[in-house]
Protein backbone atom coordinates (compact mmCIF):
# COMPACT_ATOMS: atom_id res chain seq x y z
CA UNK A 1 0.00 0.00 0.00
CA UNK A 2 1.24 3.26 -1.10
CA UNK A 3 1.54 6.43 1.27
CA UNK A 4 -1.00 7.74 -1.09
CA UNK A 5 -3.21 5.17 -0.33
CA UNK A 6 -2.51 4.63 3.55
CA UNK A 7 -3.26 8.99 3.78
CA UNK A 8 -6.46 8.35 2.29
CA UNK A 9 -7.56 5.42 4.69
CA UNK A 10 -6.12 7.18 7.53
CA UNK A 11 -8.96 10.19 6.76
CA UNK A 12 -11.55 7.62 7.96
CA UNK A 13 -9.42 8.26 11.42
CA UNK A 14 -11.14 11.61 12.35
CA UNK A 15 -13.62 11.06 14.86
CA UNK A 16 -16.16 13.85 16.04
CA UNK A 17 -16.96 14.52 19.76
CA UNK A 18 -19.67 12.17 20.29
CA UNK A 19 -21.44 14.54 23.28
CA UNK A 20 -23.06 17.00 21.97
CA UNK A 21 -23.39 19.11 25.13
CA UNK A 22 -20.06 18.83 25.62
CA UNK A 23 -19.29 22.79 24.40
CA UNK A 24 -21.89 24.20 26.72
CA UNK A 25 -20.58 21.83 29.36
CA UNK A 26 -17.46 23.11 29.12
CA UNK A 27 -18.45 26.49 29.08
CA UNK A 28 -20.11 26.20 32.03
CA UNK A 29 -17.30 24.89 33.90
CA UNK A 30 -15.02 27.56 32.85
CA UNK A 31 -17.26 30.47 33.62
CA UNK A 32 -18.08 28.62 37.45
CA UNK A 33 -14.37 28.12 38.02
CA UNK A 34 -13.79 32.09 36.61
CA UNK A 35 -16.15 32.95 39.49
CA UNK A 36 -14.65 31.08 41.98
CA UNK A 37 -11.15 32.40 41.05
CA UNK A 38 -12.23 36.13 41.13
CA UNK A 39 -14.64 35.48 44.50
CA UNK A 40 -11.06 34.10 46.02
CA UNK A 41 -8.68 37.17 44.87
CA UNK A 42 -11.37 39.63 46.50
CA UNK A 43 -10.98 37.12 49.62
CA UNK A 44 -7.92 37.27 49.50
CA UNK A 45 -7.39 41.03 49.32
CA UNK A 46 -9.78 41.06 52.30
CA UNK A 47 -7.77 39.09 54.40
CA UNK A 48 -4.98 41.15 54.17
CA UNK A 49 -6.43 44.30 54.90
CA UNK A 50 -7.42 42.77 57.86
CA UNK A 51 -4.44 41.34 58.99
CA UNK A 52 -2.70 44.42 58.79
CA UNK A 53 -5.75 46.26 60.52
CA UNK A 54 -5.45 43.11 62.84
CA UNK A 55 -2.00 44.17 63.63
CA UNK A 56 -1.76 47.76 63.92
CA UNK A 57 -4.66 47.06 66.73
CA UNK A 58 -2.35 44.26 68.66
CA UNK A 59 0.21 46.63 69.12
CA UNK A 60 -1.02 49.23 70.01
CA UNK A 61 -3.18 47.08 72.45
CA UNK A 62 0.02 45.25 73.72
CA UNK A 63 1.49 48.75 74.25
CA UNK A 64 -1.39 49.94 76.41
CA UNK A 65 -2.05 46.39 78.43
CA UNK A 66 1.22 46.47 79.75
CA UNK A 67 0.39 50.53 81.27
CA UNK A 68 -3.19 50.31 82.92
CA UNK A 69 -3.10 50.01 86.60
CA UNK A 70 -2.38 46.13 88.44
CA UNK A 71 -0.93 44.92 85.07
CA UNK A 72 2.68 46.53 85.51
CA UNK A 73 5.80 44.63 85.61
CA UNK A 74 8.44 42.96 82.82
CA UNK A 75 7.22 40.00 82.99
CA UNK A 76 3.98 40.14 82.05
CA UNK A 77 4.75 42.91 79.13
CA UNK A 78 6.96 40.41 77.74
CA UNK A 79 4.34 37.60 77.76
CA UNK A 80 1.81 39.88 76.06
CA UNK A 81 4.78 40.95 73.29
CA UNK A 82 5.54 37.48 72.92
CA UNK A 83 2.13 36.48 72.26
CA UNK A 84 1.36 39.11 70.01
CA UNK A 85 4.57 38.10 67.91
CA UNK A 86 3.86 34.27 67.46
CA UNK A 87 -0.01 35.87 66.66
CA UNK A 88 1.67 37.79 64.04
CA UNK A 89 4.22 35.31 62.96
CA UNK A 90 1.35 32.34 62.31
CA UNK A 91 -1.16 34.52 60.69
CA UNK A 92 1.53 35.90 58.05
CA UNK A 93 2.48 32.53 57.59
CA UNK A 94 -1.03 31.13 57.22
CA UNK A 95 -1.80 34.09 54.12
CA UNK A 96 0.96 33.62 52.28
CA UNK A 97 0.34 29.91 51.98
CA UNK A 98 -2.89 30.26 51.20
CA UNK A 99 -2.04 33.02 48.78
CA UNK A 100 0.33 30.93 47.54
CA UNK A 101 -1.39 27.82 46.82
CA UNK A 102 -4.55 30.09 45.84
CA UNK A 103 -2.56 31.53 42.80
CA UNK A 104 -1.09 28.05 41.61
CA UNK A 105 -4.45 26.24 42.18
CA UNK A 106 -6.75 28.15 40.93
CA UNK B 1 -7.40 33.75 13.66
CA UNK B 2 -6.14 32.10 16.44
CA UNK B 3 -4.22 34.69 17.96
CA UNK B 4 -7.38 37.33 17.61
CA UNK B 5 -9.16 34.90 19.83
CA UNK B 6 -6.17 34.70 21.89
CA UNK B 7 -6.21 37.90 22.58
CA UNK B 8 -10.07 38.29 22.87
CA UNK B 9 -10.02 35.95 25.64
CA UNK B 10 -7.32 37.70 27.31
CA UNK B 11 -9.55 40.83 27.27
CA UNK B 12 -11.57 38.98 29.21
CA UNK B 13 -14.14 37.90 26.62
CA UNK B 14 -15.10 34.31 27.76
CA UNK B 15 -17.29 34.12 25.25
CA UNK B 16 -14.56 34.12 22.45
CA UNK B 17 -13.26 30.89 24.20
CA UNK B 18 -16.12 28.68 22.25
CA UNK B 19 -13.99 29.82 19.25
CA UNK B 20 -11.54 27.10 20.51
CA UNK B 21 -13.69 24.92 21.49
CA UNK B 22 -15.74 24.68 18.03
CA UNK B 23 -12.41 24.42 16.24
CA UNK B 24 -10.38 21.87 18.11
CA UNK B 25 -12.46 19.25 20.45
CA UNK B 26 -12.90 16.66 17.13
CA UNK B 27 -9.19 16.44 16.70
CA UNK B 28 -8.24 17.06 20.52
CA UNK B 29 -11.24 13.88 21.17
CA UNK B 30 -9.28 12.12 18.35
CA UNK B 31 -5.92 12.41 20.39
CA UNK B 32 -7.33 11.49 23.55
CA UNK B 33 -9.02 8.73 22.18
CA UNK B 34 -5.32 7.41 20.83
CA UNK B 35 -4.19 7.37 24.09
CA UNK B 36 -7.53 6.40 26.74
CA UNK B 37 -9.22 4.44 24.16
CA UNK B 38 -11.86 4.88 25.89
CA UNK B 39 -14.94 7.55 24.62
CA UNK B 40 -15.83 8.63 28.94
CA UNK B 41 -12.36 9.18 29.64
CA UNK B 42 -11.29 10.68 26.27
CA UNK B 43 -13.85 13.19 26.89
CA UNK B 44 -13.22 14.03 30.61
CA UNK B 45 -8.98 14.19 29.09
CA UNK B 46 -10.47 17.03 26.95
CA UNK B 47 -12.31 18.92 28.90
CA UNK B 48 -9.79 19.77 31.52
CA UNK B 49 -7.07 20.40 28.89
CA UNK B 50 -9.79 22.86 27.70
CA UNK B 51 -9.89 24.37 31.02
CA UNK B 52 -6.13 24.43 31.54
CA UNK B 53 -5.48 26.00 28.49
CA UNK B 54 -8.02 28.47 29.54
CA UNK B 55 -6.55 29.46 33.09
CA UNK B 56 -3.01 29.41 31.87
CA UNK B 57 -3.96 31.41 28.17
CA UNK B 58 -2.39 34.38 30.41
CA UNK B 59 0.88 32.85 30.64
CA UNK B 60 0.75 31.32 26.72
CA UNK B 61 3.58 32.87 25.17
CA UNK B 62 3.13 32.35 21.19
CA UNK B 63 6.48 31.27 21.00
CA UNK B 64 4.61 28.16 19.54
CA UNK B 65 1.24 28.16 17.78
CA UNK B 66 -1.94 28.02 20.14
CA UNK B 67 -3.16 24.65 18.19
CA UNK B 68 0.89 23.08 18.83
CA UNK B 69 0.21 24.29 22.45
CA UNK B 70 -3.21 22.85 23.07
CA UNK B 71 -2.53 19.90 21.76
CA UNK B 72 0.59 19.24 24.02
CA UNK B 73 -1.65 20.12 27.10
CA UNK B 74 -4.36 17.49 25.70
CA UNK B 75 -1.50 14.68 25.51
CA UNK B 76 0.33 15.48 28.53
CA UNK B 77 -3.82 15.73 30.13
CA UNK B 78 -4.42 12.01 28.40
CA UNK B 79 -1.22 10.34 29.00
CA UNK B 80 -1.33 11.46 33.09
CA UNK B 81 -5.39 10.32 33.40
CA UNK B 82 -4.00 6.80 31.53
CA UNK B 83 -1.21 6.72 34.67
CA UNK B 84 -3.41 7.56 37.40
CA UNK B 85 -6.35 5.02 35.98
CA UNK B 86 -3.68 2.23 35.81
CA UNK B 87 -5.55 0.74 33.16
CA UNK B 88 -4.65 -2.06 31.78
CA UNK B 89 -4.29 -1.67 27.92
CA UNK B 90 -2.75 -4.54 26.19
CA UNK B 91 -0.44 -3.17 22.85
CA UNK B 92 -0.88 -4.43 19.91
CA UNK B 93 2.50 -7.30 19.68
CA UNK B 94 3.64 -6.78 16.24
CA UNK B 95 3.09 -10.49 14.56
CA UNK B 96 2.15 -9.17 11.57
CA UNK B 97 3.41 -8.83 7.74
CA UNK B 98 2.35 -6.09 5.88
CA UNK B 99 2.83 -7.32 2.76
CA UNK B 100 -0.09 -9.75 3.40
CA UNK B 101 -2.35 -6.59 3.56
CA UNK B 102 -5.23 -7.73 1.19
CA UNK B 103 -5.70 -4.77 -0.55
CA UNK B 104 -8.21 -5.31 -2.80
CA UNK B 105 -10.29 -7.08 0.21
CA UNK B 106 -10.24 -3.39 1.34
CA UNK B 107 -10.91 -1.44 -1.12
CA UNK B 108 -14.22 -3.84 -1.46
CA UNK B 109 -15.44 -2.64 1.73
CA UNK B 110 -17.72 0.63 2.20
CA UNK B 111 -16.89 3.69 3.22
CA UNK B 112 -18.34 3.14 6.87
CA UNK B 113 -16.86 -0.78 7.03
CA UNK B 114 -13.20 0.94 6.26
CA UNK B 115 -14.12 3.84 8.89
CA UNK B 116 -14.71 1.04 11.23
CA UNK B 117 -11.49 -0.88 10.82
CA UNK B 118 -9.65 1.89 10.57
CA UNK B 119 -11.21 3.03 14.36
CA UNK B 120 -10.90 -0.59 15.52
CA UNK B 121 -6.71 -0.39 14.13
CA UNK B 122 -6.77 2.69 15.92
CA UNK B 123 -7.50 1.58 19.33
CA UNK B 124 -5.86 -1.68 19.09
CA UNK B 125 -1.78 0.39 18.47
CA UNK B 126 0.12 1.36 21.38
CA UNK B 127 -0.96 5.09 22.49
CA UNK B 128 2.23 6.59 20.67
CA UNK B 129 2.19 5.08 17.14
CA UNK B 130 -1.65 5.95 17.36
CA UNK B 131 -1.09 9.63 18.54
CA UNK B 132 1.82 9.83 15.67
CA UNK B 133 -0.39 8.60 12.81
CA UNK B 134 -3.31 10.92 13.79
CA UNK B 135 -0.95 13.76 13.52
CA UNK B 136 0.62 13.01 11.10
CA UNK B 137 -1.84 12.50 8.71
CA UNK B 138 -5.14 14.11 9.88
CA UNK B 139 -3.50 17.40 11.05
CA UNK B 140 -1.03 16.98 8.27
CA UNK B 141 1.69 17.98 10.80
CA UNK B 142 5.11 17.58 9.45
CA UNK B 143 7.39 15.40 11.52
CA UNK B 144 8.94 19.08 12.67
CA UNK B 145 5.73 19.87 13.80
CA UNK B 146 4.75 16.55 15.42
CA UNK B 147 8.11 16.62 17.21
CA UNK B 148 6.84 20.04 19.09
CA UNK B 149 3.38 18.56 20.05
CA UNK B 150 5.07 15.29 21.71
CA UNK B 151 8.22 16.75 22.76
CA UNK B 152 9.51 13.50 21.36
CA UNK B 153 12.95 13.60 19.53
CA UNK B 154 12.71 13.94 15.55
CA UNK B 155 14.80 10.34 15.60
CA UNK B 156 12.29 9.16 17.81
CA UNK B 157 8.98 10.23 16.10
CA UNK B 158 10.45 8.97 12.64
CA UNK B 159 10.69 5.77 14.15
CA UNK B 160 7.32 5.36 15.87
CA UNK B 161 5.57 6.49 12.18
CA UNK B 162 7.08 3.63 10.15
CA UNK B 163 6.25 1.54 12.97
CA UNK B 164 2.92 2.94 13.13
CA UNK B 165 2.34 2.35 9.95
CA UNK B 166 3.34 -1.24 9.58
CA UNK B 167 1.01 -2.04 12.59
CA UNK B 168 -1.90 -0.84 11.39
CA UNK B 169 -1.69 -2.42 7.73
CA UNK B 170 -1.05 -5.61 10.05
CA UNK B 171 -3.79 -4.95 12.28
CA UNK B 172 -6.32 -4.02 9.39
CA UNK B 173 -4.90 -6.93 7.73
CA UNK B 174 -5.98 -9.49 10.84
CA UNK B 175 -9.15 -7.73 11.36
CA UNK B 176 -9.73 -8.46 7.35
CA UNK B 177 -8.92 -12.39 7.83
CA UNK B 178 -11.02 -12.78 10.97
CA UNK B 179 -13.99 -11.60 9.59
Amino acid sequence: MNEEQFSKLMEHSRLKMPFSDFEERTMARIQREKEVKTASHRYRKLSWLFFVLGAVIGALATGLVTRLPGMEGDTFGLFCKLAYVLLLVAGLHYLVTKTDTSTTKP
Amino acid sequence: MDDLYVAKVRSGDTEAYRYFLKKYQDMAFSLAMSILKDEFLAEEAVQDAFVKAFNALASFSERSSYKTWFYRIVLNESFLRRKKQQKELLDFHADYDEELVDESALSRKSQEEQAWLVGEALKRLPDREAVVLRLFYLEEESIKGVCEITGWTESNVKVILHRARKSMLGVINKLLKHE
